[in-house]
């Protein structure tokens, strides 16, 4: 439809990038030397910062936009709810109550693959359980999914609020982690178990993304025509808790990304899931590296939460595309 | 053929069809009448494999529903809903060559959007039709999928003169070609000429 504006998304996201990397709490003299040489020891102060802080920190924030990114396209696809986002359907909550759980265990450290392990069967069951309590006679009903989805949720993250509570280890993150999310807690380290889940999970969408656009026109319809809508729905919402874990296990519960990525996406290359499950990635890392710059430089040396930032940044953008186009997506 | 024998449906205690069977066969058109809330989109769903049985047992070409896979079950009936929801604004030619990937064939194809008149709407979105233009939609996705049954609910009920005397010459091609066609009606027509049998459902 508007194919020119994949470049625009990337532009903005390598703009972005190179935004993300040359601001800070410290002032880089030789950022173009060391990032262009990033063995040389002619710069040491610099070359720590940079590779050692900023650049897995943006790293972290491109991986993680892209996971929200792709996983609201799940949630919403699975769900054919244009609503339906991880942190609504309890996906959220549930990986971080599973990631809480495997700490107080003792049987995984945060940042791990065995927490993300812990974070896809929380998600994973959460958002199963939201689906099934949701499920009425006819399809799933819009509204009777989003209001179990906030009671779901809300009951679990007070569970996870309770057992962080009884976690006394100053590896187990804050409450506030585990509510808001942040970067800044972040590590190189965490790179190389974050990016195999979020390419793993990425693909389970990219493999699933054909059917639910035939989910769209609804349980029976689907059926008649030959496709499965429960094994349809299973294999979105496994991606979406692959995602999802990856992202709340390293960075916590970013809320509205999730949520607006796919209708951003949406707006401007149409419905069909495969295309969107990679455009809505792609501005959902931009959007996400964006409020990062911003949640660690607007108010330096103070870092500002993650969450409020994507909500100040994303929902504008959302209300405006939306009102303009508002026929995109007609709930019944 | 299809043998439906001694159906029984409930919804949760209430009762929807008791101890019913019909015969379905090819080459004819079967319309199931009757008034509002008597069961017929019932049947049609238990016929097209949607729903439960409490008891009964339906047969298609000597062998039992519930041993049809969901994909051998495409291959085997098409449905049309009373009302299909689009709720994604994909255009129409994006929504048939969906159906058409899934199962059907090319000619029956470009047959159902000739009958139906759905070539001004290709390139329209399916969410901004009208209620009629939807149902013809799906009425073209069922036709595409070229089965040996078609089952039809309320075909007409959203339809001008004009689009319904179209839709019920193509159906009656349809079943000259062998596909057996089931609709289901709630009005009681003046003239039912357009099927060869009907099945009546009484008031429950």
């Amino acid at each position: 439809m508007k194919k020119w504006l994949i470049f625009i998304y990337i532009f903005v996201l390598l703009t972005a990038t190179a935004v993300a990397l040359s601001v800070g709490a410290s002032h880089l003299d030789h950022l173009w030397q060391v990032l262009l040489h990033p063995h040389s020891t002619t710069f040491p102060g610099d070359r720590n910062i940079l590779w050692q802080i900023r650049v897995p920190r943006i790293a972290t924030a491109l991986l993680v936009g892209a996971a929200l990114g792709g996983a609201g396209v799940m949630a919403q696809g699975a769900c054919n709810n244009p609503l339906a986002e991880p942190a609504i359907v309890g996906t959220s909550a549930g990986a971080a109550f599973g990631v809480v759980v495997g700490l107080l265990a003792n049987v995984v450290a945060i940042g791990s693959l065995g927490a993300i392990m812990c974070g896809i069967f929380g998600g994973l069951a959460a958002s199963m359980l939201t689906l099934h309590l949701a499920r009425t006679r006819e399809d799933q009903a819009s509204v009777v999914l989003i209001i179990v989805g906030i009671a779901t949720s809300a009951t679990i993250a007070a569970m996870v609020g309770i057992t962080t509570a009884m976690i006394s280890r100053a590896d187990a993150r804050s409450v506030s982690f585990w509510t808001w999310g942040s970067l800044a807690l972040t590590t190189g380290k965490d790179l190389w178990v974050l990016a195999p889940v979020v390419v793993l999970g990425i693909s389970g969408a990219w493999f699933i993304a054909p059917r639910l656009d035939l989910l769209s026109f609804g349980d029976s319809t689907a059926r008649h025509i030959g496709i499965d809508p429960v094994k349809t729905r299973r294999i979105a919402l496994i991606a979406l808790s692959i995602l999802v874990a990856g992202a709340v296990s390293t960075v916590g519960s970013i809320a509205f990304l999730g949520l607006a990525a796919p209708h951003i996406a949406r707006l401007g290359f149409g419905p069909r899931h495969r295309p969107l499950v990679l455009h809505s990635a792609v501005v959902g890392a931009a959007i996400l590296l964006i409020a990062d710059t911003a949640a660690r430089t607007v108010a330096a040396p103070r870092e500002l939460p993650i969450g409020l930032i994507t909500a100040l940044i994303g929902a504008p953008i959302l209300i405006t595309l939306v009102r303009r186009n508002i026929d995109v997506w007609r709930v019944q | 053929m299809i043998r439906a024998r001694n159906l029984s449906i409930l919804r949760g205690s209430e009762v929807i069809l008791h101890d019913f069977s019909v015969d379905i066969h090819p080459g004819q058109i079967t319309a199931i009448l009757g008034p509002n809330g008597c069961g017929k989109s019932t049947l049609l769903a238990s016929l097209s494999g949607d729903l439960l049985l409490a008891s009964g047992e339906v047969m298609i070409d000597d062998r039992p529903l519930s041993q049809y896979s969901i994909e051998h079950l495409a291959r085997t009936r098409a449905v049309s809903l009373q009302s299909q929801r689009f709720s994604l604004a994909f255009s129409v030619i994006e929504v048939l060559e969906m159906a058409l990937m899934c199962s059907g064939d090319v000619e029956s194809f470009s047959q159902a959007i000739a009958a139906l008149d759905i070539s001004p709407l290709l390139s329209r979105k399916v969410t901004s039709l009208s209620g009629g233009e939807q149902q013809r939609v799906a009425i073209a996705m069922a036709i595409a999928q070229a089965t040996p049954y078609l089952f039809l609910d309320e075909p007409f009920a959203a339809q001008d003169l004009e689009s319904t005397a179209r839709i019920k010459k193509h159906l009656r091609e349809l079943a000259d070609k062998g596909v057996g066609v089931v609709v289901v009606a709630h009005v009681e027509e003046e003239t039912l000429d357009w099927c060869d049998v009907k099945v009546r459902l009484s008031p429950r």
